[in-house]
């Protein structure tokens, strides 16, 4: 009962706009009331669980992404795909998903994404027949991308939460990210050419192939590429650990972005570290929040009640499985993805756990929900975000970005919930399970 | 004017905290992992300073935050609600709502600091007390609510006065 006006309580100060921290801290209110909770011990729950060298990653990684933008990695990134694929039909499309994947495989984030390679890529595919509203869609979608290509910021904050090894979370996600690549470029191959821009005085030709130009672009993104190879090399060939590769991550950054590029200007820099720290205070002190709400839950055994509920409820693993990703999508459609990650995750494995799932596994599970619930109305944040930087309406873009999900991110988060080996093929081939 | 500058003044502060602790976190880490690898050598204690700077980054983070307004909200209704006096006592009861939420956030800390006088512990390394790090959620939750009042203040301008109150939408 308590537990079910808290999540209520959290829903509707989110919905209303209350700062989803504040809400969280709303949710921490009515469980302490309910259950008579020593005010005095929650911080102190909430300190001892943030004081840990695994979250380190997360500012760090944030920082990452910031410097990359600004540092103009992105754009040699970019430029580099596009010399690639580029003179594929639906070439340009595939460039931006390919920029999603690597850009994730550095930052960890959707959101970096999004700006980063929206900004430079929409206005040319548009020139080059592409529909905004589509471009968006594909975006928000393939962005995505950033919290299943490791590292990932929500793989870290799952691992946090559900007490796992970020590295085997990282890699658990790394088979699902390969099928989405994979099913979005195809659909995009069908996809690109049903949707016209508003304007066609704006395309000026009519193939969107681009010119072969691939060694001066690989000599160009050279630098930015190693940051990829050493942060996942770093990880998986036992060098470092996910924290340590985030802050190599961030010096890699700032030597190429400064030197090697020269984009990186004193004013830059500051202006990235200082944005990339609110945006650090922001996740945490959600997940400060969302700790001490876990355990109060725990102290609760809130997590072993669904458990009974859903085991005596649904007596097939194979249905529990599909009632656990309609949930994870529903709530997704409702609230933002770290929400998510941090409170249902941990309610949930318990469930998943005595269906026979293997965590690692679920964290496969959770990282393909979340895809679909960050870009489905009515929250959508990261479709909404998408919008504001293709400059076109929300509604525009709901038709492509509902048959993108229904078509590609819907049977990628199916496959990866019903065939495991997708999600633990890469952990144990790295020893990590 | 004064709670203007005053405002002005403490972002600034904020910033070149954040700045710092940032590349300090960073350059401590690095620092270590070169130390391991090049010369044999663990810096002990090292970690604990790491832990304590990021704490203090993750807290001014979040107050830095509140002074920009930029925390996540989801808030729908602000885009549905057109008319302005509907709009602004939805943007009060938000800033209300914040308000009290900060308030039981300002209580948990100081439960926090409390704890900390009455059960002195200290890292296991350098001795530095936890309350070093633990008062970084202290500061945090009275910038936050600090904030919160300032909102709050600018929700009872009126219809049309209160836009600085208004939910950012979105989830960015």
């Amino acid at each position: 009962m308590g537990a079910l006006a808290a999540i209520a309580a959290l829903i509707v100060l989110m919905l209303i706009g209350v700062p989803v921290a504040f809400s969280f801290a709303g949710m921490t209110i009515v469980l302490s009331i309910f259950y008579d909770v020593n005010f005095q011990s929650l911080m102190l729950t909430g300190f001892w669980n943030m004081n840990s060298v695994v979250l380190m990653a997360l500012p760090l990684f944030i920082m990452t992404g910031y410097l990359m933008q600004s540092g103009g990695l992105a754009n040699r990134l970019v430029e580099f795909i596009e010399s690639i694929i580029g003179r594929l039909r639906g070439g340009l499309g595939m460039s931006m998903i390919m920029a999603a994947a690597i850009f994730g495989a550095i930052s960890g984030t959707a959101t970096a994404a999004v700006a980063s390679i929206g900004t430079l890529m929409i206005g040319p595919m548009e020139e080059r027949g592409y529909s905004r509203a589509y471009t968006s869609a594909l975006l928000g979608i393939s962005s995505l991308l950033g919290i299943l290509i490791p590292p990932s910021i929500t793989m870290i904050l799952f691992a946090a939460v559900t007490r796992q090894s970020v590295a085997a979370c990282f890699a658990a996600t790394l088979g699902p990210g390969i099928l989405l690549i994979i099913g979005l470029c195809i659909a995009n191959i069908f996809m690109h050419t049903r949707y016209k821009p508003k304007n066609p005085s704006v395309i000026r030709t009519r193939t969107d192939k681009v010119k072969p130009r691939v060694v001066p672009a690989t000599r160009r993104a050279l630098p930015a590429l190693a940051l990829p190879v050493i942060i996942l090399g770093g990880i998986y060939g036992g060098f470092f650990t996910p924290t340590e590769a985030a802050a190599v991550s961030v010096i890699c950054a700032f030597i190429v972005g400064s030197w090697f590029y020269r984009e990186l200007t004193a004013a830059a820099f500051w202006r990235s570290v200082a944005e990339a720290a609110e945006t650090t205070g922001v996740v945490l002190i959600i997940l400060l929040f969302s700790l001490v709400v876990s355990r109060i839950m725990s102290m609760e055994r809130i997590p072993q009640e669904i458990t009974r509920f859903m085991l005596d409820t649904f007596h097939s693993p194979a249905f529990i499985l599909l009632v656990v990703n309609v949930f994870l999508i529903i709530a997704g459609m409702i609230v933002d993805d770290l929400s998510v990650t941090v409170i249902i995750s941990p309610l949930l494995l318990p469930v998943m756990v005595e269906s026979g799932v293997h965590p690692v596994h679920f964290a496969a599970i959770v990282g393909t929900s979340v895809v679909i619930g960050a870009n489905s109305p009515p929250t959508a944040p990261i479709l909404y975000m998408a919008c504001r930087i293709g400059q076109v309406e929300i509604h525009e873009t709901v038709g492509p970005a509902v048959k993108l999900m229904t078509f590609v991110a819907l049977p990628v988060a199916l496959i990866t919930t019903y065939v495991p080996e997708i999600s633990l093929f890469f952990p144990r081939l790295f020893g990590l399970i | 004017m004064f709670f203007a500058k005053l405002d002005r003044g403490m972002r600034q502060v904020l910033r070149i905290l954040c700045i710092f602790l940032s590349i300090a976190v960073a350059v401590s880490m690095v620092t270590e992992i070169i130390a391991r690898y090049f010369f044999t050598h663990a810096f002990r204690g090292l970690p604990e300073i790491y832990l304590l700077l990021v704490m203090w980054l993750y807290m001014l983070g979040a107050g830095l935050a509140s002074a920009n307004s930029s925390h996540l909200r989801i808030g729908i209704l602000d885009h549905v609600i057109k008319k302005p006096r509907t709009k602004y006592i939805y943007r009060f009861v938000v800033a209300t709502l914040t308000l009290i939420i900060a308030g039981y956030f300002v209580l948990w800390a100081v439960g926090l600091i409390r704890w900390a006088f009455i059960r002195p512990q200290s890292t296991s390394i350098l001795r530095m007390p936890w309350l070093t790090s633990q008062a970084s959620i202290m500061v945090a939750s009275l910038l936050v609510a600090a904030y919160a009042v300032r909102d709050f203040v600018k929700a009872l301008g009126g219809p049309g006065k209160n836009e600085a109150a208004a939910p950012a939408g979105g989830g960015d």
